[in-house]
């Protein structure tokens, strides 16, 4: 299907879906709201766009970077109505279920982008990634403690990370993370890492980035010189 | 208000000294900024490093701007990861680099200033949009109030709404119940602050967020002109005439009167 985005309009409608969705009284098919020529805008160049069977949110990120890529907009990551869209179109792929097997969507940012909100934009599932992701595109891998778990779940780490501007966008930051926190044998998160109050989970690591970025300038080092400066409690994680 | 302790003994940049400015769009069509830095005041030490960060949500870019001693601007400030410029925050870093004679150590930070909004975008916010800038309050008080006016040191003020208590956060400042009970106070609460709290030096040039407001509460109708800093009292008084000149300007006694008589609880 060729990539779009909703007009406002569109988006009131997804927003009026999910609400129904959440409410267990759903009014509309997401595959209708993507095709409905009152709802969508078609970008200056054409892109296609595939639905996809997602294991994790690497393979999110990956997909949607390479889509977005291919359209060549000058701001992708602020065009509320082209993430939401593409979160309506994988909307199946990637929404949680509860135990019933019905869709649980959770809250409207995980869908439509809250732009301007400085703790709420990262929590779109697809535009989220894809942040991190291309903010990592030399070397995608360094990002996966954040985006090895399922397309539906953010977990701790991301929220505790990518919620600070200053830490997300420090590649040491998240290089470290990842030494830290992910396992590359079980390709998975490693126990207590997302733990609260357990020595040298992320919350620490949260509060000790915060902490550092007071005084040392982060964005200079390498994630070797940041790992030397954490204590001893995260030894365990290394 | 949060009163903050600064025990880092880094030195805090004041806006008059560092302001930027957003350029029209270069020869391939992104946007390029220019800084005007002011550090004599601080005493830093002459080798020190300066760089400008730009940063918006997870886009961030860092440009050094030479040594305390000479700020040299780098030749291409071209803001293309932002496209079109909008809602880009620039931070300012002073930083010392060590070494213990064996290895090099982190550098420090020595001086800094976050958030500032550069001049063209904030001449066209002022005339656009609001100038109070609204977040979510996470925090565990935010379980029992539905907002609080947060002023941070040195930052623009902040609503902050509780997102225990609010699903819509845009719904409830539009609410005819915030316009009509709380607007009008949460003005009066910010010139207070900048006039009698703060009791801000006007610049009649500068781009800072109190000449904003300060712009904003002369401009409103029938407004005399404002007394000297040194006068409390008749700012006060001038304070109370600009609320009510808000209040006339944003049709208040005709919303209220339609909330009162129409959809308040009785």
């Amino acid at each position: 299907m060729k990539l779009a985005r909703f007009n406002e309009k569109g988006i009131q409608e997804f927003s009026a879906f999910l609400s129904a969705l959440s409410a267990n009284a759903p009014t509309s098919n997401p595959k209708d709201l993507i095709t409905d020529s009152n709802l969508i805008e078609s970008l200056p160049t054409s892109v296609q766009v595939e639905r996809r069977t997602f294991a994790t949110a690497f393979e999110v990120a990956k997909c949607a970077y390479e889509c977005v890529a291919a359209t060549q907009l000058p701001s992708p990551e602020r065009d509320k109505g082209l993430w939401a869209w593409l979160a309506c179109f994988w909307f199946d792929d990637v929404c949680a279920r509860d135990r019933q097997g019905s869709h649980a969507p959770g809250e409207q940012a995980h869908w439509i982008p809250a732009l301007d909100e400085a703790f709420r934009y990262y929590r779109h599932l697809i535009l989220g990634r894809y942040l991190v992701f291309s903010m990592n595109a030399d070397r995608p891998e360094r990002a996966l403690a954040f985006l090895c778990q399922r397309p539906h779940t953010l977990g701790h780490i991301y929220y505790q990370i990518a919620a600070r501007q200053q830490l997300i966008t420090c590649k040491a930051i998240v290089e470290v993370v990842t030494e830290l926190y992910y396992d590359s044998a079980t390709r998975a998160l490693k126990r207590n890492s997302q733990t609260y109050g357990h020595p040298g989970s992320v919350f620490r690591l949260a509060d000790i980035l915060m902490q550092l970025d007071c005084t040392i300038d982060l964005h200079g080092l390498t994630a070797g010189e940041l790992l030397d400066l954490l204590p001893s409690e995260f030894t365990a994680f290394r | 208000m949060i009163r903050r302790l600064n025990y880092t003994g880094r030195k805090r940049i004041r806006r008059e000294d560092a302001r930027i400015a957003l350029l029209d769009a270069n020869a391939e069509g992104s946007r390029t900024f220019a800084a005007d830095l002011s550090l004599a005041r601080y005493q830093l030490p002459p080798d020190a490093v300066v760089f400008i960060e730009a940063y918006r949500q997870t886009t961030w870019r860092r440009f050094h701007f030479g040594r305390v001693s000479a700020l040299e601007p780098p030749t291409d400030c071209s803001l293309r990861a932002f496209g079109s410029g909008e809602g880009v925050r620039f931070r300012v870093k002073i930083v010392e680099k060590r070494d213990d004679g064996e290895a090099t150590l982190p550098a420090v930070i020595l001086a800094g200033a976050d958030q500032i909004r550069p001049q063209q975008e904030t001449k066209g916010k002022a005339a656009t949009e609001s100038l109070l800038a609204v977040e979510w309050g996470n925090d565990e008080e935010y379980r029992h109030i539905p907002y609080r006016l947060e002023f941070g040191e040195d930052a623009e003020p902040l609503l902050r709404v509780s997102s225990y208590q609010v699903t819509d956060r845009d719904a409830f400042v539009r609410s005819p119940e915030f316009i009509c009970l709380v607007a009008p106070e949460l003005f009066r609460a910010i010139l207070v602050r900048i006039l009698l709290v703060d009791q801000y030096d006007v610049h009649e040039g500068a781009e800072e967020w109190q000449m904003l407001w300060i712009r904003l509460a002369r401009e409103l109708p029938d407004m005399s002109v404002m007394p000297s800093r040194d006068d409390a009292a008749a700012l006060d008084d001038w304070i109370d005439v600009a609320v009510s000149a808000f209040a006339k300007r944003i049709d208040l006694r005709i919303r209220f009167a339609k909330w009162w008589t129409e959809e308040a609880p009785k």
